[in-house]
């Protein structure tokens, strides 16, 4: 299911969030909250680039790139924290594929979504491949005026800002004006440039008090799901009593995030919660189990009852401090941050942990004992998948059981 | 007991609840977090129950041999001991050891 889309003007030390709807092509802005500081919501973002930016990017693997002037700043849209000991970093040290003159300070950005990000200067451009790291400086910089010929003069001198709005549009913006651009058919649509505030065009915006000129505007990185399989081949009771006693269940979860800017893998995330009842030898017993981030393990918690405000869920994990975990670290289902990155081969993300698109997971839940144990193992699982960039947005539920008992 | 939250005994975090057989006897469930079944033996893990002041005797044990365990993410072993407590004494705290280390529990409040 498409999600809401959300785009961040800036201009000076203000921004405005802007919120599209994909099905019913609704935009909205809450205009109680913003125009809004800069620096009283991106926390995390350096002073000096709290007071204006010049160009913001994202980038395929959930990281969002704020230039401004010859510094650069990299945002991690998927905890939204900023490493604070680096950044913001000159842009010439890190960014040697781009030319001299763009590391010095930069217009505009905006990623292609096609493996391309485009940057502006002046009256220059130039086409950054994404898989390469690299740019063609044979061809780059570029005058705008010949790569993009039906740009109207005032744009063919310099963007200030630029934006792919998902669907197949491109934006620029120059002073108070802006061009709607045909990504695919690689053209300014007919009757562009149009001022912003051209009745019915940016209401929003125009509501707001963004009417030109724009810093830069930037689709903010989400997760979507283009298929899921969880729980996949599900196994609620498998048992045998020789030579030891198994009693328990399997399954698997296999996930994949669409990948077409600003649709980011990296923004997608699995997360396995349980609850339930436990019982060896006819005795009920508890469960150790550790939480992602939580300093210390909790116990697994029995079903609610009726009516109840907490549905008793808590991560299903194991902690780092147990001598027996040979990563001896905290392990957990579908954290792409998690110290043992892919080497859990339980719990994968291909082709990289941290961007890959395809998630794979499986769960053997159950009882191991000696000949002669009795176990009942009556537990809820509930498999998410969700959207680290957007505040752990859920994006996809579902609950089942394992269910067994032995003898 | 007093709170619902594992501690590390030794290098394994423990967790032991208390359910009261009879007025006599005592039964304690020791869950300890493994990574893999049959991590420990019966032999690894001891427990002492104290009550009015004294160490209650052990009337059940886990049999001689590894531990069972459920695996979730993690792992727990399970040791499943009961206590006689003849007298009705007040329970006070439970200590469990794992390959030497300790830590105790309060079980003062009320059992179950």
């Amino acid at each position: 299911m498409a999600q809401v889309r959300t785009a961040f003007f800036f201009r000076g030390g203000k921004y405005v969030r802007y919120e599209i709807d994909p099905v019913t092509g609704a935009e909205t802005v809450n205009h109680d909250f913003y125009p809004r500081g800069v620096a009283e919501a991106w926390s995390a973002m350096p002073a000096s680039f709290t007071q204006g930016v010049d160009a913001v990017v994202n980038w395929p693997d959930g990281f969002v790139y704020f230039f401004k002037g010859s510094q650069y700043v990299r945002w991690d849209a998927t905890n939204d924290t900023v490493d604070a000991s680096f950044y913001p970093h000159d842009t010439a040290s890190q960014w040697p594929a781009l030319p001299a003159s763009f590391a010095a300070g930069m217009n505009a950005a905006i990623n292609w979504g096609d493996g391309r990000v485009f940057f502006f200067k002046g009256p220059k451009y130039v086409r950054y491949d994404l898989q390469t790291d690299s740019v063609d400086h044979t061809v780059y910089p570029r005058d705008i005026s010949e790569g993009w010929p039906d740009f109207p003069a005032a744009f063919k001198s310099g963007v200030d800002a630029a934006v792919n709005w998902g669907n197949g549009t491109a934006y620029f913006f120059k002073g108070g004006q802006y061009l709607n651009y045909d990504i695919q058919n690689e053209k300014v649509r007919p009757g562009y440039p149009l001022p912003i505030t051209e009745p019915g065009k940016w209401p929003e915006l125009v509501r707001a008090g963004f009417t030109g000129p724009i810093d830069e505007v930037i689709e903010w990185p989400q997760a979507d799901v283009a298929s899921v399989d969880i729980p996949g081949r599900l196994v609620s009771c498998s048992k045998s009593t020789q030579p030891e006693v198994h009693c328990g269940g399997e399954f698997e979860m296999h996930a994949v995030f669409a990948d077409a800017d600003p649709s980011i893998p990296a923004c997608g995330e699995y997360r396995q919660y349980i609850r339930g009842e436990l019982e060896v030898n006819g005795q009920p017993v508890r469960f150790i189990t550790k939480e992602h981030g939580v300093p210390a393990p909790r116990l697994m918690r029995s079903r609610p009852g009726q009516g109840s405000a907490d549905d008793h869920f808590i991560e299903d994990g194991q902690a780092a401090s147990s001598p027996a975990n040979h990563f001896h670290v905290d392990l957990d289902y579908g954290h792409r941050d998690a110290a043992v990155g892919n080497e859990n081969l339980n719990d994968v993300y291909v082709v990289k942990r941290r961007s890959g698109e395809q998630y794979a997971g499986r769960d053997t839940p159950g009882g191991v004992g000696a000949p002669g144990t009795f176990f009942k193992i009556d537990v809820d699982f509930r498999g998410n998948l969700i959207d680290v960039c957007n505040d752990g947005r859920v994006l996809f539920t579902r609950e089942w059981t394992v269910n067994c008992q032995v003898p | 007991m007093n709170d619902e939250t594992p501690r590390l005994a030794g290098d394994f975090w423990v967790y032991p609840s208390l359910h009261e057989v009879t007025g006599t006897s005592v039964r304690v469930n020791v869950a300890i977090a493994v990574e893999q079944p049959f991590d420990l033996q019966d032999s690894d893990v001891a427990v002492e129950l104290v009550a009015g002041g004294q160490s209650l005797s052990v009337a059940e044990a886990p049999v001689p041999g590894p531990l069972p365990a459920i695996q979730m993410t993690g792992a727990n072993a399970y040791a499943l001991y009961r206590f006689d407590n003849p007298d009705g004494l007040a329970l006070e705290s439970v200590t469990v050891t794992v390959r030497g280390g300790s830590t105790a529990f309060d079980v003062s409040l009320p059992v179950g």
